[in-house]
């Protein structure tokens, strides 16, 4: 091991850089050709529950060509370690520096850990920028490659990296991984690498473009500098799910991790089309595994990690067709062998019920609504397609099932709200509370009180969703409608049932920033990192101080990012990515926005967001 | 049926902690298809009882837990299932049916077997294997326990012990010691020639002595202080004592069951 026992034992929880977990793959050095090294750049326990990267290492290590290993970020106090005492950064498996790696893939989950991104780039003593290692020799310095839903606006963190793979792993990396094993074996070039790979879908060199600006800043081309480099970059998209990889041997953690049970992935996209959802518009169109794939892969997970929990994953759990026919199965096949079946994303009505009966019957814990905002209208506006008498009516199912505590989550700061619809979150949460003296008489209540727990997060604008051209809220503004929802609870009749938690405000205007960022806001990442900025998504170390010197310094307005509305004309560094879903399906999901206007979700009808395109979605099947 | 496990525990797997050994086992139980019994009730959980935590960074020739099964095979076959199943450095090393009424491992354990290693640039600045002699008398051989604060500062459950604060500095949270006389806790202690130090000591819920305890108090009394993470130990047995009355013996766990 490349730490000595000194050190693992002055460290919080060594296990998190011991490897040689079950089911993680060791192979012999002399037999593979591609080294790859994965990492999720946030604490093991977080990188570990992570599906996307299981179904990459699943999917590489079956090549025999390839060794594909884990690496995550060292936590703050390993970190101090590594940069005294030098030693470089290592994968898990064979505990080799990453530096001598093929490659090092980064996925960039949530913008808050790009300054991780420098860290693991800096631990493993790769140059920070791409431009600093353009002259080293495949298989000299790893080629970094970034990946998962940020990299659907890859700029901010552009100059760090070599490549993106844009889009879903599963379709593309084979193609890209012969090329650069027969293109390593004949000597070429990163450059040459890089000419051959831009024609791979998916694939995007930042170094082949460069931003122009308008005179009044705003974004207004890309010029290209190879002829290599197509103008579109399309994403990935898997379209046989029941065929795609699928990691039913998952590496299991000695320590417990966030999320630390079998995760079976029913559908990737989603039916709903709220507005403030990048993952709702990148993930389209909506794709289903067959009940037998599904049955196959959770029998196989079982056998092979010993779990004792098996969740459900896909963005709205209650959109598949078959969900019912789902969960008896699993209770049925499961409940003697103690095994949990736990349904998140579920819309609370009479099915979800049924299936909870099946699931559990004597567990009651908390029940979760995502009404996301108080007031009808401001649901409207983001085209959550949940009305007051939904919640009423499914609370009221709850209550009357023996349920006595809920949470609610709420966003504030949505486009367009007001004062009235801030306060309509205290109104709701209330009215919750109310519901249960409504529906259980006194004699049932066992003296237990109902408890409403809501909780809001500011909301920040995301590239590729209808709100991309929108204004966000300063710090002050949603620190303000924040108390003012306290303030209102409470007020309210049933304060002492209410319960209210809001997010740091801080940490969404960076977020706000890196969303939707340039390739100038780099500089300000860059400022941050050499300023000691990592973890900026733990509140132990965000430290808000830094980040406005590394703003001053580097001449970076954030306003101009966060605060400014776009007009409806304005070009976008990430418009040269085709998610399938057009620019004017976006903007006409805007204009009805502000008119509050529902659309209709997938099964109810096709409104032609484009991403048929790709051959599948509920429309598309509809028609063929 | 009532099974004890001993297994050890060698290499990095060291640094795994003792609750996430038991979870560990947990997982293993079910992809070994060991059918454990579950317990009844809100959430149901294997029945399954580990004899004494290890500490992070000990390895282990013998390590224990008891389950409750509604059937098994064969000490071998179960063996062989565990092991089928097992990351590097785990291993189990035996299984035998424990007979009715045994006490639990917990309970059970009365004393531990170490060896002890030093770690490259930290052997002893001094004659250790002399200094070992030095306390085979009866006379009290005085060692520096170190006390969880539990609640309020300076709160000791036995006043005749003497308590002092290791630092003084205000406001930081450091570390209590009583002084104890460990000589008859020590049950045996050998230093081999290859500089290795082998103990037998009390072990379990009352009276348990750290191999670092002993240690550290040889040092001390040479005039040393031992420094953080000299040491490399292994637990090599527990025993748990057989009999009624007095001039009980002392037995391995396993030996408390039979194989089958």
């Amino acid at each position: 091991m490349i730490l000595d026992d000194e050190i693992l034992l002055s460290v919080e929880h060594p296990e998190r850089y011991i490897g040689g977990e079950i089911n993680s793959v060791v192979k012999d050095r002399a037999d593979t050709d591609i080294r790859f090294a994965m990492c999720f750049p946030d604490v093991y326990e977080i990188g570990m529950s992570h599906l996307g990267i299981q179904i990459l290492y699943e999917m590489f290590n079956r090549r025999s060509d390839v060794w594909c290993e884990r690496v995550y970020s060292p936590w703050l106090d390993l970190d101090r370690i590594m940069r005294e005492k030098d030693i470089p950064l290592f994968t898990l498996e064979s505990q080799d520096p990453v530096k001598e790696f093929d490659f090092l893939g980064i996925t960039l989950q949530y913008e808050m850990c790009y300054t991780n991104v420098l860290q693991i780039l800096d631990l493993s003593r790769i140059p920070l920028k791409a431009a600093d290692r353009k002259d080293a020799g495949l298989g000299e310095i790893p080629i970094v490659i970034g990946g998962g839903p940020c990299a659907y606006n890859p700029e901010p963190v552009a100059p760090f990296f070599d490549m993106f793979y844009i889009g879903e792993g599963e379709t593309e990396y084979d193609e890209l991984l012969d090329l650069y094993r027969e293109m390593k074996k004949a000597g070429a070039s990163r450059t040459e690498f890089f000419e051959k790979a831009a024609h791979i879908r998916g694939m995007y060199i930042p170094s082949f473009y460069e931003p122009l600006y308008n005179e009044d800043r705003t974004f207004k081309e890309y010029r290209r500098l190879n002829g290599n480099a197509p103008e579109r970059v399309t994403k990935a998209v898997c379209m046989d799910m029941d065929e795609a990889p699928y990691p039913v041997k998952r590496v299991i953690p000695f320590i417990k991790v966030t999320q630390d049970r079998s995760v079976l992935e029913i559908q990737r996209g989603c039916i709903r089309g709220c507005r403030f959802c990048q993952a709702g518009m990148i993930y389209r169109p909506v794709r289903e595994k067959s009940l037998d794939t599904l049955k196959k892969h959770a029998e196989e997970m079982i056998r092979a990690t010993g779990d004792d929990e098996i969740s459900l994953s896909s963005l709205s759990t209650s959109d598949y067709t078959r969900i019912a026919e789902l969960v008896k199965w699993l209770v049925e096949t499961y409940k003697e062998k103690y095994i949990n079946i736990s349904l998140p994303s579920l819309r609370i009505d009479h099915v979800f019920l049924e299936m909870m009966e099946t699931i559990q019957d004597s567990k009651k814990g908390s029940l979760t609504f995502a009404p996301e905002a108080g007031s009808q209208r401001m649901r409207d506006v983001i085209n959550k397609g949940i009305s007051e008498e939904d919640i009423m009516n499914g609370s009221a199912i709850c209550f009357e099932a023996g349920y006595n505590k809920v949470k609610l989550y709420f966003m504030l700061g949505l486009p367009g709200e007001t004062d009235e619809d801030v306060l309509a979150v205290a109104t709701l949460a209330n009215d919750v509370a109310m519901n249960y003296f409504d529906t259980v008489p006194k004699e049932e209540r066992k003296g237990i009180r109902v408890t409403v727990t809501s909780s809001a997060s500011f909301f920040v604008p995301k590239p590729f969703t209808p709100f991309q051209w929108c204004a966000m809220d300063a710090p002050e503004e949603f620190v303000r409608k924040a108390h003012m929802v306290n303030e209102a609870m409470e007020k309210a009749l049933n304060h002492k049932s209410l319960k209210f938690q809001y997010h740091e405000s801080g940490i969404s205007k960076l977020e706000g920033v890196f969303a939707r960022g340039d390739r100038r806001t780099a500089d300000v990442l860059l400022a941050a990192y050499r300023k000691g900025c990592i973890y900026d998504a733990w509140t132990e170390s965000f430290d808000p101080e830094k980040w406005n010197e590394a703003f001053a310094e580097t001449g970076i307005d954030a306003d101009f990012y966060t605060r400014r509305p776009r007009s409806l004309d304005e070009s976008f560094p990430w418009d040269f990515i085709d998610i399938g879903v057009t620019k004017g399906f976006l903007k006409k999901e805007y204009l009805r926005s502000l008119e509050a206007e529902v659309t209709p979700n997938c099964r109810e009808a096709c409104s032609g967001c484009g991403a048929a395109v790709f051959g599948g979605g509920i429309c598309h099947d509809r028609r063929n | 049926m009532k099974l004890r496990i001993r297994f050890s525990k060698h290499g990095t797997v060291r640094f795994i902690g003792h609750l996430d050994i038991q979870r560990y086992f947990q997982r293993l139980n079910r992809r070994a298809g060991i059918k454990v019994v579950y317990s009844e009730g809100f959430s149901p959980h294997q029945k399954m009882s580990f004899a004494m935590p290890l500490s992070v960074g000990y390895e282990s020739d013998a390590e224990y837990f008891d389950i409750e099964v509604a059937e098994a095979l064969s000490s071998a076959d179960v063996m062989e299932r565990m092991n089928r199943e097992q990351a590097e450095g785990i291993e189990v090393s035996e299984c035998v049916k424990l007979p009715d009424g045994a006490e639990n491992a917990m309970a059970s354990v009365r004393a531990a077997d170490y060896i002890v290693g030093f770690r490259q640039g930290n052997e002893p600045p001094f004659d250790i294997k002399g200094a070992i002699s030095g306390i085979s008398g009866p006379e009290p051989f005085i060692a520096k326990k170190p006390v969880k604060r539990s609640g309020r500062k300076g709160r000791i459950s036995k006043a005749s012990y003497n308590t002092r604060s290791m630092n003084d500095k205000a406001g930081e949270e450091m570390p209590e010691y009583r002084e104890i006389d460990i000589r008859p806790f020590i049950l045996g202690i050998t230093c081999g020639d290859d500089g290795r130090i082998r103990m037998k000591v009390s072990a379990g819920s009352k009276d348990n002595i750290k191999p670092e305890l002993v240690i550290g108090a040889l040092y001390e009394r040479a005039g040393y202080e031992l420094p953080p993470h000299a040491l490399m130990i292994t637990r090599h047995e527990l025993y748990t004592d057989e009999g009624d009355g007095n001039g009980k013996e002392l037995i391995p766990l396993y030996k408390a069951g039979e194989r089958f």
